[in-house]
């Protein structure tokens, strides 16, 4: 046994400190769950906020900081991972915040619902710095039990069902990827990615075994960011998961599954280059596919939390474009996306969730004729579909801009097909998406409201106090006006 | 005798083997001796005298999940514990690093254990531990002594 | 090169089962004021022979509604479950058993597997009283499998090793010679008294670390529940269950089930002799001229050794046997929820610090 390793241990004890801080709030929330509070939702929202703020604090603290790989290899940390774990501490608040004025639920009287939420920071912010695989199994699994979870927090019917669909499909990716990893180990006869034997026996593997267990390694991240051939429980857990967890499933594992598969990415140099350019093959194919089917099924919805749920699908294709792309310009696209397709989700969650507690608006035709009355609301839609869609004047536009330009140049540098592919079918997806996200602000504005159907939204319209409403609104200007600031000035996050 | 070299896992095989193959052959030796007259009553179930209405292949009560639940969370545990408990107090380590060894992996070990522990307290405070016990129904009688004495006596037990 | 200790073992459970039951009789005779078995044999010696040829004899009814492929596989499992756990136990300091690495975490497995045999002899007869005391036996097996767990890993961690035989050594005269480390009084180094040259029960893992006292006794109740012992012995409460998960066997198949209960209690004591009271070593200690403890004890290997050793182990072993049947006949029987509720909210929280206890324990003794 050498001291050394456990010198290394204590010395990157650092690393993980705003982790520890997240963990300490997981304990901290337990034992608040079996404590008889009066007001436990003050009690998990307090805590939840003042821990979460502690994380940014913490994580700004260790920006620029000389970290090299900690825990033996297990994780490692630098700019470009902290500046994700600031982004997925971001969104956290900003889904808290959506969580405390979410009045009809009274699911925060519940101190698990708290728990869970920081359970699925504490998983996101270790995917991010993962780089064994092990660590990577563990992260996605911490993100995915949390998220069945919280998936049953609407306690109805409907919602259980979904967290059940969301569980025994997560079940069996999980069961794959764990499979396609033991069999990575196998070959390879180590779980740590930045070894360098990991790489050098992978190259020597054969091919179709090599694929085979590759495939099935990834499906775990896959699973986290929805990509096409694991999609197909986003419609149900989007739609009746809470919306504030809705809104936090559709960002935050997302974003950290991405910082993930970026990092991996960043250490394939090692391998060969025909494997390299399987991966980035096959890669492009699941990211073409993905935002293709992404698309045609958001579609097709009546229901515009299905919608947003199908057109995450769709941008997890863009953001797998930019992990395939081994180049400084994704690098930065890649981050930009992330950052500009979490504010909008959160913002157009965030909409829906005051449409559907207040108005009890679920599917496109509820919006019918709200223009009149809520024209304020209105421009704040307006302007997150726009920047969903990618036009300008939005920071959407640039955030797909930046892809595309980094796809072109990539496929002007290599000239491989696939980059072309993904900018072709980018481009004219994104026409596609058009049709389907301004269909809200035109049922929002230029559809007339049927009579009967104004009786009886009347009816179960619902009253949100005057003091969250102003919560509401400057929560979503704080998540509306980054979308305008950064479309003129995109440098601020460069 | 066995004379033959065998490895300790080999022993262990040696040993299941050898007891299913002894009750193999108890069973074909009382096979041997024992009658065998079945008939209709004889193979029915066995309930007391009663016929038996149904089958007993049906649901478990839930809480023998919970139970199940809490011991694989303990048992896990109580896995992961073993191998570190063979190793934290090693002497020539623990002097090696002057004693740093033995207590960072103290320290590690009981946050360990703090957060399964935890995770006790939690079944504990939502109530999981306990039984289902049936809603006592004192009979009402009419007799002549005083309730109070029957309580006293209830209250005691 | 050893001769396996199967032989050893398979015969003297034999032989257990039949003294044992016999010796349970006497003694809740005894206890409860009066004779117990008188008519066959002198003083009834032979009751248990004529049982045993009785279960011999019975016919073997498998009901028509039971599950024809588990019904006999379920005593076997049971059976064979227990008995695999007596491989890794040493029976003498020159007779190891399996000298597996893993040893008394292998035991701990095995015998989880004897829960696995019980589920599968209720649920195959059938029967609703098999089920129920199938899954209330269930319930309690894997309940108090966690406490004991804990108590064996308190000794694990004072000891530093899992191989049965290494502990043993760690708690006599021929610690030093096996490589072990010398023990202090109540391990404690500071005090600086070396026991391990005077032996006997000085050297007992009780004694070297007192902490382990109460975890001898949380052991006790734990393997009390593990062999369905009363008080614990709810599975079977013959007024609300009448036999519990072998309501539906008969003769031979009845007869292994039982035997595996009894080989539980074997081999529960037998470890809580090796754990806790110094397994094959002598409870007498050297006393200046007086070397009693090599009076006692042959040296390893030889044959003086290998009597002195079996000796030694069988005789606390049949020590705590004694203890279990006087606990069964002097207490009643628990309810199912106080089962529980003592398993989940006072043993294992107080396991739980006796191994801290014991961890903090070991840095005491280097």
């Amino acid at each position: 046994m050498d001291i050394s390793i456990l010198k290394n241990i204590i010395q990157s004890l650092p690393m993980v400190l705003p982790e520890a801080m997240v963990a300490a709030l997981i304990l901290l929330l337990t034992i608040a769950c079996i404590i008889p509070w009066k007001k436990p939702a003050m009690v998990g929202k307090s805590l939840s906020w003042i821990f979460g703020i502690g994380y940014i604090l913490l994580k700004i603290n260790q920006w620029n900081g000389q970290w090299d790989n900690g825990f033996l290899g297990m994780i490692s940390l630098d700019n470009y991972r902290i500046a994700g774990q600031l982004l997925l501490g971001g969104l956290y608040l900003f889904s808290l915040h959506l969580s405390a004025v979410e009045v009809q639920l009274k699911n925060e009287e519940r101190m698990e619902y708290w728990l869970l939420k920081a359970a699925i920071l504490l998983g996101g912010s270790a995917l991010v710095m993962s780089d064994n695989l092990l660590m990577i199994y563990l992260a996605v699994e911490l993100l995915s039990f949390s998220a069945y979870g919280l998936t049953a927090f609407s306690f109805n019917e409907k919602g259980n069902k979904a967290a059940l669909k969301y569980l025994l499909f997560g079940a069996i990716a999980s069961a794959l990827t764990v499979y396609g990893m033991s069999i990575l180990y196998g070959l390879t006869g180590t779980l740590s990615l930045t070894d360098g034997s990991f790489w050098m026996n992978l190259s020597t593997a054969p091919v179709s075994i090599l694929a085979f267990a590759a495939f099935l390694a990834v499906i775990g991240l896959l699973f986290k960011l929805t990509a096409v051939p694991l999609h197909p429980w986003v419609e149900d857990v989007y739609q009746n998961a809470p919306t504030p967890i809705a809104a936090l499933f559709a960002t935050l594992p997302k974003i950290a599954a991405f910082f993930c598969f970026m990092g991996i990415m960043q250490l394939l140099p090692p391998l060969s280059a025909e494997a390299k350019q399987a991966i980035i093959v096959a890669l492009g194919f699941i990211a073409l596919v993905s935002m293709t089917a992404g698309n045609l099924l958001a579609l097709g919805q009546k229901e515009v939390k299905k919608m947003l749920a199908y057109s995450s699908v769709s941008h997890a294709g863009f953001l797998i474009a930019c992990i395939i792309v081994p180049a400084k310009s994704a690098w930065d696209a890649g981050l930009f996306y992330a950052a500009i397709y979490g504010i909008m989700n959160m913002a157009a969650f965030g909409l829906v969730q005051y449409f559907e507690t207040g108005k009890k608006a679920i599917t496109y035709e509820d919006f019918n004729g709200m223009g009149k009355k809520h024209a304020l609301w209105g421009i704040g839609l307006v302007i997150v579909m726009i920047s969903l869609t990618g036009l300008p004047p939005t920071a959407g536009f640039n955030a797909k801009l930046m892809v595309f330009l980094a796809l072109w140049e990539q496929y002007e540098t290599t000239s491989t097909t696939i980059y072309l592919l993904l900018l072709v079918f980018g481009v004219l997806n994104t026409v596609i998406a058009l049709f389907y996200y301004i269909r809200l602000p035109y049922h929002f504005y230029f559809q007339e409201e049927g009579e009967e159907d104004y009786h009886f939204y009347r009816r179960r319209e619902v009253v949100i106090e005057n003091r969250l409403q102003w919560a509401y609104r400057i929560a979503l200007f704080v998540a509306i006006l980054p979308l305008i600031v950064l479309f003129f000035a995109p440098q601020i996050i460069l | 005798m066995i004379a033959t070299e065998v490895s300790a896992f080999g022993e262990i095989l040696l040993y299941i083997i050898g007891s299913v193959l002894f009750v193999l052959l108890t069973y074909f030796g009382s096979w041997l001796f024992r009658p065998h007259r079945p008939n209709e009553e004889k193979n029915t179930t066995y309930e007391s005298g009663e016929d038996t209405v149904g089958t007993a292949w049906g649901q478990f009560n839930m809480r023998f999940y919970i139970v199940a639940l809490l011991f694989i969370l303990f048992e896990v545990e109580i896995i992961f514990l073993f191998p570190w408990a063979t190793v934290f107090g090693d002497a020539q380590l623990i002097a090696e690093t002057d004693g740093m060894w033995g207590w960072f992996a103290i320290v590690e070990m009981f946050l360990f254990i703090f957060i399964l522990v935890l995770g006790l307290a939690y079944a504990w405070g939502k109530g999981f531990l306990n039984w289902d016990k049936p809603e006592v129904i004192p009979p009402k009688v009419d007799t002549k002594v005083p309730d109070q004495l029957y309580d006293a006596v209830n209250n005691r037990y | 090169m050893e001769i396996t200790t199967f032989l050893f073992y398979l015969p003297f459970l034999l032989t257990f089962a039949v003294v044992g039951i016999y010796a349970e009789r006497k003694i809740a005779g005894f206890i409860q004021d009066r004779m117990g078995p008188m008519d066959t044999g002198k003083f009834g010696l032979l009751q248990t022979i004529a049982d045993v040829l009785k279960l011999l004899m019975k016919e073997d009814i498998t009901p028509a509604r039971a599950d024809k492929k588990l019904f006999p596989l379920a005593p076997i499992i049971v059976f064979s479950a227990i008995v695999s756990g007596f491989a890794v136990l040493p029976l003498t300091s020159g007779w190891t058993g399996a000298g597996a690495q893993v040893g008394v975490f292998y035991l701990l497995t095995i015998i989880t597997f004897d829960v696995v045999g019980i589920l599968i002899a209720g649920w195959a007869a059938n029967n609703k009283y098999a089920l129920f005391g199938a899954e209330r036996s269930v319930a309690q097996l894997i309940s108090y499998e966690v406490p004991m767990g804990l108590c064996v890993l308190a000794v694990v961690c004072v000891c530093q090793t899992l191989d049965l035989q290494a502990i043993s050594f760690q708690q006599g005269i021929f610690a030093a010679s096996a490589g072990q480390e010398e023990s202090y009084l109540f391990g404690i180094k500071a005090l600086g008294i070396e026991v391990s040259q005077y032996g006997g029960f000085l050297t007992w893992n009780i004694f070297r670390a007192p902490v382990l006292i109460p975890v001898a006794l949380i052991f006790f109740i734990a393997s009390l529940a593990e062999a369905n012992r009363a008080p614990f012995d709810l599975a079977e409460a013959e007024s609300e269950l009448i036999a519990g998960y072998n309501v539906e066997y008969s003769g031979f198949k009845f007869a292994m089930l039982m035997l595996g209960e009894y080989g539980m209690m074997l081999l529960m004591s037998i470890l809580m002799a090796v754990l806790f009271f110094g397994s094959w070593n002598t409870p007498l200690p050297n006393i200046g001229g007086l070397p009693l403890a090599e009076w006692t004890s042959g040296e390893p290997g030889t044959l003086s050794g290998h009597l002195w050793g079996g000796f030694w182990i069988l005789s606390k072993a049949l020590v705590v046997i004694f203890f279990q049947m006087v606990v069964r006949w002097t207490y009643p029987r628990l309810r199912v929820d106080q089962l529980m509720i003592f398993a989940w909210k006072y043993l294992t929280p107080a396991s739980l610090v006796l191994v801290l206890l014991s961890v903090i324990w070991r840095m005491l003794m280097i």
